[in-house]
C-alpha cells in the first residue's frame, strides 16, 4: 500500500474531540452530542465501523413510497434530507451525495420524480460497492437516459451527450480521449433506451458495426464500451480524485491520487474497502486535511441540525439548502455543483446565515452555545469563545450564542 | 493607473473579496461607467412591434391590419413616418427629456418562432448554439471579478431567467423588499463584532469566508438603509411599477447592483388583441414614466439605462381572430441611452416582408455589444459590432 | 400556575392589612342588561344570554350528551379521563360543586370583552344577588389560597374603590365585586370603567353603539351566546391575514371569487354573531353590518334559473351565484386600469377556445350565474386507480340554449389538444381525447394514458376531465365517472325557476374513509413536512379521521333575510358513534 495511505495510529492523545468530529463530519453528516461522546469513548476503529452501519428507521425509509404518486420533487428532497439528518447510515448517505454530484442529473430536465428516486436508490445501493457495477448501472439508469439523451441515441442518429460526459466527467477526464472516442462510444451506447420507467435494450436501434474506442477495435456494445473505459488507467485515478476531493482535500496531489487509485484497484474497485483505508489513513487526519473544505449547504445544515438537536422539518431544511445554492436533485448542470468558494456569495451567505439562525432558534432546549462551540468547533478559536461566553452571560441569549457559533466563518470550513 | 499592492489590498477588503486578488488586479474602470446601471425589462410573449411603433405612412400597414390598424390621428408622433401607440402617452415626458430611444427592426437571422427557443436566443446571445449562460450573467461574472458585491438581481419571482445565469455569479431573486432581509437575534450582531475584531491572521479559505460574510452583512445593511430611506415617488399600483420602484430605491440608495432584470407578461396576443395590447402598453408606459420621474427627482437618471425587449415581434398581417401570431423582428425601447433619444436604425419596409415577417435590420447583439462596451465599460465579447448609441 | 411568586408577595403584603369593608352599593336594576356594564371601547364582545340552562343542566344537557357520544369526544375521554372525573376534580379543587356555584354567580348575565389595542380582556358577571356573589367569590379566593399555599392572604379585599372591593391577583388580574356585580380584567382602568358604568343607572356601555343595540335587540330569543366583532376597528390591530381578508371583501375581485354575499361579510363594518342550540343541534348565525356589495353581481341581480338538484350522495356540494358575464362586462368600471391587462388577457385566451367569440359578451351571458358544485368519490378502473385518490369535483350550470353546449364541447377539446401539444413538446404523453355515451348523452373526456403495469399510478390520474350536456344542463367535471353519474341523475330534470339561497354542504363523516385509505401517504407527508416522528404523525392523522367521523354534516348558507342584512348560517350536525 502506498505510503500516503499508511494507517493512522493516533494513540490516546491523538484521538481527541477534533479528530473524532473531523471523521464524523467528513464521512457522515456530523454528530449529535451523544454520538460524539460515544466516538471519543470507543475510539477510531469502532467509530469507523459505526459509520458503515445501515440503520435508517424503516418508517423513514419507506415514507417516500406512498408519496411518489404525488409527483412532488419537494417531498423527495425532504425524504433524502430526512435520511441524512436521521443519521442511520452516515457513510452510505454521504457517498450517495458524492455520486449524485458526480453523475449529476437534474429533475429540471428529467421531470419525473419516480425516476429521480430510482436513480437515488441506485446510487445508495451500489455506492459503497463495486464502482464498475455503479457505472454500468448509471449508464442504464432511466433518469440518466433521459437527462443525457441516451434514449434518443439510435443507429444512424447518434446522440453523443452521454458518451461525451462519461468520458469527460464521469470516468476519465479531459486529455485521455479524443473526439473520435466520443463518436464511437456513442455508437456503442446506441439502442439503450427507456420504455415507460424501465431500461430497455432495443437491438433494432443498436449500431453493431465495428468501432475503435480508446485504441481498441471491435463490435462493442454499451457494456463493452464501459469496460474499455474502466480498463483505462485514467479511470481509477479519476475515481480516486473524486473520492479524495470529496473526503479529504480540495486539491489532492498526484502522489495521493495514484496511491488511492492503487488501493481502489487492489480492492477490485470496492469503494467501501477503499474508503475504509482512506478514512483511517494518516493523510485523512493530517493537518492539511482538517478544516480544508468549504461546507456545502446540505452538509452545513445537516451538521448544524444534528449538533443542535434542532426541530426543523426536513422539507424546510431541503428548501433552505436550495436557497443556499444546493437544491437536491437539481444540480445546475451535468458538471454538478461547482463547490468550494462558489458556494459563497452575498445572496447565498445571507440565505446561509438566515437558515442557521432559524436552526439556532429551534435548537433543543438543553443545548447551549458553549456546548455547540465545543462540539462543532473543537479547535476552539479564542475570540469566538470569548464572544460566546460574553453573550451567554446575558439573559435568554442562548439562541444568539448558538447562532453566533454557526454563523462564524470558521464553522463553514469542514 | 497604477495601484500599489497596499492600495489593492485595501480596496479588496472594502468591496468584498469574492475572488482571488489576482483576478481583480486589472485596472479599475472609470468611475463613471462603474456606477452605471442596466435595467432589462422583458415583454414576455412577444410584443406586437407594428402596433407599438406604427409605420403610419405605409399603406401596407392598413392593408395587413384591417381591424387592428391604429388610426394616424390617435398616435403620438415619433417622426414623420412613425407614431407610438395611443396607450404610450405616459411616456411623453420621457420623450421630451430626450431619454426615449426607439431602435427599429431588432432581431436575428433565421428567426425562431418558439417562445422558448427565441427567449433562449435573446438570453444567451448565441443564436446557433444551446447556451448555458446568459449575456447578463456573463457580464455579472466580470463585474464580480472586478469589484465583488452583488452585481445582478432578478427583480421577479419564478425561475431565474437564462439571461442572468453566469458561470460564477448567481443572481439572487428579489421579487419584493423583504426577500434579502437578514434574520437576527438580540446580541448576535454585537457578538459578531466582538468575535471579529481580533485579527486572526486568517489566510486562504478562512480569509475568503470572513471577507464574504462581512461583505454580505454590509450588503444586507445597505439594502436595509436603501429601503429605509423610503420613497415619496408616485407610482401606479401595478406589480411592474412596484418592482421598478424597488429598483429605483436600490439605485438611489447606493446599492451596488449594476444589472436588474424584470418582466411583464401577457404579450402573446393571438386573438382580440386590441384591448389587451392597449392595456399592457398603458401599464408599461405608466410604470416606466414613474420610474424615470423617480430617477430624475433623485438625480440618478444619468446612471440608468433601461432596455425594453420581447422575444420576437408578431406577424405583419393580423390573423382571423383579430389577433397576431408569432413573428420576427420588433422595435426595442431604450430609456436613458446617451445620444438624445428619438428613432434609430432602419425602419421596417412592409413591402419587403420575408415569409410574412418584418425582417430584422439591427442584430440584437449589436445593442448588447454597445451596452456591454459603451455603457457598462466592459470588454466586448459578442461577435457583432456595437450599435452606435450616440 | 407560574405566577405564584408575585401573587405570594402580594398576599403576604395583604395579610399585614386588615380587610377593607365599606358601605353596600345600591343593587343593579333587574332591567339592567349586562351589555350596559361593558365599556363601549371593547372591539370584541361576547355575552351568554342562554348559558344558564347549559350550566344548570350540566352533563345532562342534550347537546353535551350528543357531543360526548361522538367518536372524537370518546377518544378524548378514553385518553384523558371522563368529563365526570374532570368535574369531580374541579369540585375538589374549588371545595364546592362548580356548576351550581357558577350558575348562581352568572345568573343575571355574563359577558366577555376584549380589546386587541391593549391586549386586555375583561369579564363581567352579574350574580343572582349580592350574597351569592360574595359567597361565590369567597369560595373561589379560598381555593386560590390553597392552590398557592398562602392561607388567609385573599380573605380581605386589597383595596376599596368607591363601593367595590378589589383584589389584585399578581400582575395579570384585577378582581372586583360591587354588590352582585363581579368584574375581572387585566387593566385597572378597564375594571374601574365597569364599576363606573354600574354606579350610573343611566349608563349605556356597549349599547351606546347604535348598530350593536339594534342587532342585540333583534337577536334570536334562544341564543346561547351572542357576540359582536367591530371588524373595521379591529383591522388596525389584526394580522396580515385579517387585512388581506378585508381587502378581498372590499374589492370587486374578491367579490368575484367569494361571491357578493360572502365578500360582504369579510368587508363588513361589524359582525353580530349568535349561537343557537336547538336540542343537540348548534347553529351559528353571523350577520354583517355596513357591508357594501356590488349589486349587479349579487344573487338574483340577473334573472336566471338554478341547476336542478342532484340525487346522489355527495361528499360536499354547493350552490353558488357567480355572474362572471357581468363581472367581465363591467370590468371597466369595477376595476382600476392596472387590472385591465389581465382581464384583456383572459378574454383573449377565452377567444382562442370559443371560436373567436368574446367571453364576456358572447359566451358567458348564455350560462346561468347559478352554479351547482358537487364533490364525490369516483370509481377508478383498476389500471388507472391512483395510489393517492382524491374526490372528483364537477360544476353544473344552466344554458339558455342547449346549442351553446357545442361551443363548450369544442372549447374543452381545444384545451386538451393544446395541453397535449405542450406535453408532446416535452417528450411526455399528454391527455388523450375520449368520446363515450351514457344512453343518449354524449360524454367528452380526456385522460392520461394508463401507466405500464407495475409502474405506479400517479396523482394526475385523478384528473380525467369531462363534460356533458343534458337538456339545458352543462356539466363540467374533473373526472368522467362523476360527470357520467350526474348526467344520469339530471336526465329529464328541469332547471329550477325559484331560487334557493347560496349554500355549501359538506359531509365530513363521508370524508373519513377517504382519509384512512390515503393514511400512509398522509402520515409520510406529515413526517417529511412537519418533522414528526412516525408514531406522532400517525396519531395526528387518526385523530383527524376521528374528528371527521364526529361530524355528520356541515351546512353553510349565505343570504339576505332583510334588504340591508347579510347573514351567514353555519349549522353542523354531530355524528354519534355506535357504542
Amino acid at each position: 500500500m502506498s505510503a500516503v495511505l499508511r494507517a493512522w495510529r493516533p494513540g490516546p492523545e491523538g484521538w481527541d474531540r477534533s479528530a473524532a468530529a473531523h471523521l464524523l463530519r467528513r464521512a457522515g453528516f456530523g454528530a449529535t452530542p451523544e454520538e460524539l461522546e460515544r466516538a471519543l469513548a470507543e475510539g477510531l476503529d469502532a467509530t469507523l465501523e459505526r459509520l458503515f452501519e445501515d440503520r435508517t428507521p424503516p418508517e423513514l425509509d419507506g415514507s417516500i413510497q406512498p408519496l411518489l404518486a404525488a409527483e412532488s420533487l419537494e417531498l423527495l428532497q425532504a425524504w433524502w434530507m430526512a435520511r441524512i439528518v436521521a443519521g442511520g447510515a452516515p457513510l452510505r448517505e454521504r457517498v450517495t451525495l458524492v455520486w449524485h454530484d458526480l453523475f449529476a442529473t437534474s429533475h429540471e430536465k428529467v421531470q419525473d420524480v419516480r425516476l429521480m428516486h430510482q436513480q437515488n436508490e441506485l446510487l445508495r445501493r451500489e455506492g459503497l460497492g463495486d464502482f464498475r457495477r455503479l457505472l454500468q448501472g448509471i449508464a442504464r439508469d432511466p433518469a440518466m437516459l433521459v437527462w443525457l439523451d441516451g434514449r434518443s441515441n439510435r443507429r444512424g442518429h447518434p446522440n453523443e451527450n452521454f458518451a461525451r460526459e462519461v468520458l469527460e466527467l464521469f470516468a476519465l477526464g479531459p486529455g485521455h480521449y479524443d473526439e473520435r472516442d466520443v463518436r464511437e462510444a456513442a455508437r456503442a451506447f446506441s439502442g439503450w433506451g427507456t420504455e415507460g420507467r424501465s431500461f430497455v435494450h432495443a437491438p433494432e436501434h443498436h449500431d453493431d458495426g465495428p468501432k475503435t474506442i480508446l485504441g481498441h477495435t471491435g463490435c462493442f456494445d454499451g457494456a463493452g464500451a464501459l469496460d474499455l473505459i474502466l480498463a483505462h488507467p485514467a479511470c481509477a485515478r479519476h475515481v480516486a480524485r473524486v473520492l479524495l476531493e470529496a473526503f479529504v482535500v480540495p486539491a489532492p496531489t498526484q502522489v495521493e491520487i495514484d496511491g488511492l487509485a492503487g488501493t481502489l484497484l487492489a480492492s477490485d474497485w470496492d469503494v467501501g474497502r477503499t474508503l475504509r483505508v482512506l478514512l483511517r489513513s494518516e493523510l485523512f487526519f493530517a493537518p492539511r486535511a482538517r478544516r480544508a473544505r468549504i461546507a456545502a449547504p446540505v452538509e452545513c445544515l445537516a451538521v448544524a441540525s444534528r449538533a443542535l438537536g434542532a426541530r426543523v422539518p426536513p422539507r424546510t431544511l431541503a428548501r433552505r439548502a436550495g436557497a443556499m445554492g444546493q437544491a437536491l436533485f437539481r444540480p445546475p448542470s451535468v458538471k454538478g455543483w461547482e463547490g468550494g468558494r462558489a458556494w459563497i456569495h452575498a445572496g447565498h451567505w445571507i440565505a446561509r446565515h438566515n437558515a442557521l439562525v432559524e436552526l439556532a432558534e429551534n435548537a433543543a432546549v438543553s443545548c447551549t452555545g458553549a456546548e455547540v462551540l465545543r462540539d462543532v468547533l473543537p479547535e476552539d478559536p479564542a475570540p469566538l469563545r470569548e464572544a460566546v461566553e460574553r453573550l451567554a452571560r446575558e439573559p435568554s441569549s442562548e439562541p444568539a450564542a448558538i447562532a453566533l457559533v454557526l454563523t462564524a466563518p470558521e464553522f463553514h470550513l469542514f | 493607473m497604477t495601484l500599489t499592492r497596499r492600495q489593492l489590498v485595501v480596496a479588496g477588503l472594502r468591496v468584498g473579496l469574492f475572488v482571488p486578488l489576482a483576478l481583480r488586479a486589472r485596472a479599475a474602470p472609470a468611475r463613471e461607467t462603474a456606477e452605471r446601471v442596466l435595467v432589462v425589462l422583458q415583454l414576455t410573449g412577444g410584443n406586437d412591434g407594428l402596433n407599438t411603433v406604427v409605420p403610419h405612412r405605409q399603406d401596407a400597414y392598413y392593408r395587413l391590419r384591417p381591424t387592428l390598424a391604429l388610426p394616424r390621428s390617435k398616435l403620438h408622433a415619433l417622426d414623420d413616418e412613425h407614431g407610438l401607440h395611443p396607450a404610450l402617452g405616459a411616456l411623453q415626458p420621457v420623450r421630451d427629456a430626450g431619454r426615449l430611444t426607439v431602435v427599429h427592426g431588432v432581431g436575428y437571422p433565421e428567426p425562431d418562432r418558439s417562445h422558448f427557443r427565441s427567449l433562449e436566443v435573446w438570453h444567451g446571445a448565441d443564436p446557433r448554439g444551446t447556451p448555458h449562460t446568459g449575456w447578463l450573467g456573463r457580464m455579472a461574472d466580470r463585474i464580480a471579478a472586478r469589484s465583488g458585491g452583488m452585481p445582478a438581481l432578478c427583480v421577479d419571482d419564478g425561475e431565474l431567467p437564462l439571461a442572468l445565469v453566469g458561470e460564477r455569479v448567481f443572481a439572487p431573486a428579489l421579487p419584493d423588499e423583504s426577500s434579502l432581509a437578514l434574520a437576527t437575534l438580540p446580541g448576535l450582531a454585537a457578538g459578531r463584532e466582538s468575535a471579529g475584531t481580533v485579527d486572526h491572521d486568517a489566510t486562504g479559505d478562512l480569509a475568503f469566508l470572513r471577507a464574504a460574510a462581512r461583505a454580505s452583512y454590509e450588503a444586507a445593511g445597505r439594502l436595509e438603509q436603501a429601503l429605509a430611506r423610503g420613497s415619496s415617488a408616485d407610482y401606479p399600483d401595478s406589480p411592474l411599477a412596484r418592482r421598478l420602484r424597488l429598483v429605483a430605491r436600490l439605485v438611489t440608495g447606493g446599492f451596488d447592483t449594476r444589472i436588474f432584470h424584470l418582466s411583464l407578461g401577457g404579450f402573446d396576443t393571438h386573438a382580440h388583441q386590441a384591448a389587451a395590447h392597449a392595456a399592457l402598453l398603458e401599464t408599461l408606459a405608466r410604470a416606466l414614466a414613474a420610474f424615470e420621474a423617480d430617477l430624475a427627482a433623485s438625480g440618478a437618471e444619468e446612471r440608468v439605462l433601461t432596455l425594453v425587449h420581447g422575444e420576437f415581434g408578431r406577424r405583419a398581417a393580423e390573423n382571423g381572430s383579430r389577433g397576431t401570431d408569432h413573428g420576427a423582428a420588433a422595435p426595442v425601447l431604450l430609456l436613458g441611452a446617451p445620444g438624445g433619444g428619438g428613432p434609430r436604425g432602419t425602419p421596417p419596409d412592409l413591402n419587403g416582408l420575408v415569409d410574412g415577417d418584418v425582417p430584422f435590420t439591427t442584430d440584437f447583439r449589436a445593442l448588447y455589444s454597445a451596452i456591454e462596451q459603451d455603457w457598462m465599460g466592459l470588454e466586448r465579447t459578442l461577435p457583432v459590432a456595437p450599435f452606435p448609441l450616440r | 400556575m407560574n405566577r405564584a411568586l408575585p401573587l405570594t408577595a402580594f398576599a403576604v403584603l395583604c395579610i399585614l392589612r386588615p380587610g377593607l369593608r365599606g358601605p353596600k352599593p345600591e343593587p343593579l336594576s333587574p332591567e339592567r342588561a349586562v351589555a350596559t356594564l361593558m365599556p363601549a371601547g371593547c372591539r370584541v364582545y361576547l355575552e351568554g344570554p342562554g348559558l344558564e340552562p347549559l350550566v344548570r343542566g350540566g352533563l345532562a344537557h342534550p347537546f353535551l350528551a350528543t357531543a360526548r357520544a361522538t367518536p372524537f369526544a370518546r377518544a378524548l375521554e378514553d385518553a384523558g379521563g371522563s368529563l365526570e372525573q374532570a368535574l369531580e376534580r374541579a369540585d375538589a379543587w374549588l371545595g364546592a360543586p362548580v356548576l351550581p356555584l357558577a350558575a348562581r354567580m352568572t345568573q343575571r348575565g355574563i359577558a366577555l370583552g376584549f380589546d386587541p389595542e391593549h391586549d386586555a380582556g375583561l369579564l363581567v358577571a352579574v350574580a343572582i344577588d349580592a350574597s351569592a356573589a360574595e359567597e361565590g367569590l369567597a369560595t373561589l379566593l379560598a381555593a386560590l389560597e390553597r392552590q398557592h399555599g398562602v392561607p388567609g392572604a385573599l380573605r380581605g379585599a386589597h383595596a376599596r374603590w368607591d363601593e367595590a372591593e378589589v383584589w389584585f391577583l399578581g400582575e395579570e388580574v384585577v378582581l372586583a365585586r360591587r354588590g352582585e356585580l363581579l368584574v375581572a380584567g387585566k387593566r385597572r382602568e378597564d375594571v374601574r370603567a365597569v364599576l363606573a358604568l354600574a354606579a350610573d343607572p343611566g349608563a349605556r356601555g356597549m349599547l351606546a353603539r347604535p348598530d350593536l343595540q339594534a342587532q342585540r335587540e333583534a337577536r334570536a330569543t334562544d341564543a346561547v351566546l351572542w357576540g359582536w366583532l367591530a371588524l373595521e376597528e379591529l383591522e388596525a390591530f389584526g394580522d396580515e391575514g385579517l387585512r388581506a381578508l378585508r381587502r378581498v371583501g372590499l374589492t370587486p375581485a374578491g367579490q368575484g371569487l367569494l361571491g357578493a354575499e360572502l365578500a360582504a361579510l369579510c368587508g363588513a363594518r361589524a359582525l353580530a354573531l349568535s349561537l343557537v342550540l336547538a336540542g343537540d343541534r348548534p347553529e351559528l348565525r353571523v350577520r354583517a353590518l355596513g357591508a357594501s356589495r356590488v349589486e349587479s353581481l349579487a344573487p338574483g341581480a340577473r334573472q336566471a334559473e338554478q341547476p336542478a338538484e342532484v340525487t346522489g350522495e355527495d361528499l360536499g356540494s354547493a350552490l353558488l351565484y357567480r355572474d362572471y358575464a357581468r363581472f367581465l362586462a363591467g370590468r371597466a368600471t369595477l376595476f382600476p386600469a392596472e387590472a385591465q391587462a389581465s382581464f384583456a388577457e383572459t378574454i383573449t385566451t377565452g377567444a382562442l377556445f370559443f371560436a373567436g367569440r368574446d367571453l364576456g359578451n358572447e359566451v358567458l351571458p348564455h350560462v346561468s350565474p347559478w352554479i351547482r358544485l358537487v364533490a364525490r368519490e369516483v370509481e377508478f378502473p383498476s389500471e388507472r386507480r391512483p395510489e393517492i385518490t382524491l374526490p372528483a369535483v364537477a360544476a353544473i350550470a344552466v344554458l339558455d340554449d342547449p346549442a351553446e353546449g357545442e361551443a363548450w364541447r369544442s372549447a374543452l377539446q381545444t384545451l386538451i389538444a393544446i395541453l397535449g401539444i405542450e406535453q408532446a413538446q416535452k417528450g411526455r404523453a399528454g391527455l388523450g381525447l375520449h368520446l363515450s355515451s351514457v344512453g343518449a348523452i354524449e360524454l367528452t373526456s380526456a385522460r392520461f394514458p394508463a401507466p405500464r403495469p407495475g409502474e405506479g399510478v400517479d396523482l394526475r390520474h385523478n384528473l380525467e376531465p369531462a363534460m356533458a350536456i343534458v337538456g339545458r344542463h352543462l356539466i363540467v367535471g374533473s373526472h368522467v365517472g362523476l360527470v357520467r353519474e350526474l348526467a344520469l341523475e339530471l336526465e329529464g330534470a328541469t332547471p329550477l325557476a325559484t331560487p334557493a339561497p347560496e349554500e355549501l354542504r359538506i359531509a365530513p363523516r363521508a370524508l373519513a374513509p377517504l382519509l384512512s385509505r390515503n393514511r400512509p401517504a398522509l402520515v409520510a407527508h406529515k413526517m417529511l413536512t412537519e418533522g414528526l416522528a412516525h408514531e406522532d404523525a400517525l396519531r395526528e392523522i387518526v385523530g383527524l379521521e376521528c374528528l371527521l367521523e364526529s361530524l355528520e354534516s356541515v351546512r353553510i348558507e349565505v343570504g339576505r333575510p332583510a334588504p340591508d342584512v347579510h347573514e351567514l348560517v353555519l349549522a353542523p350536525v354531530l355524528a354519534v358513534a355506535p357504542r
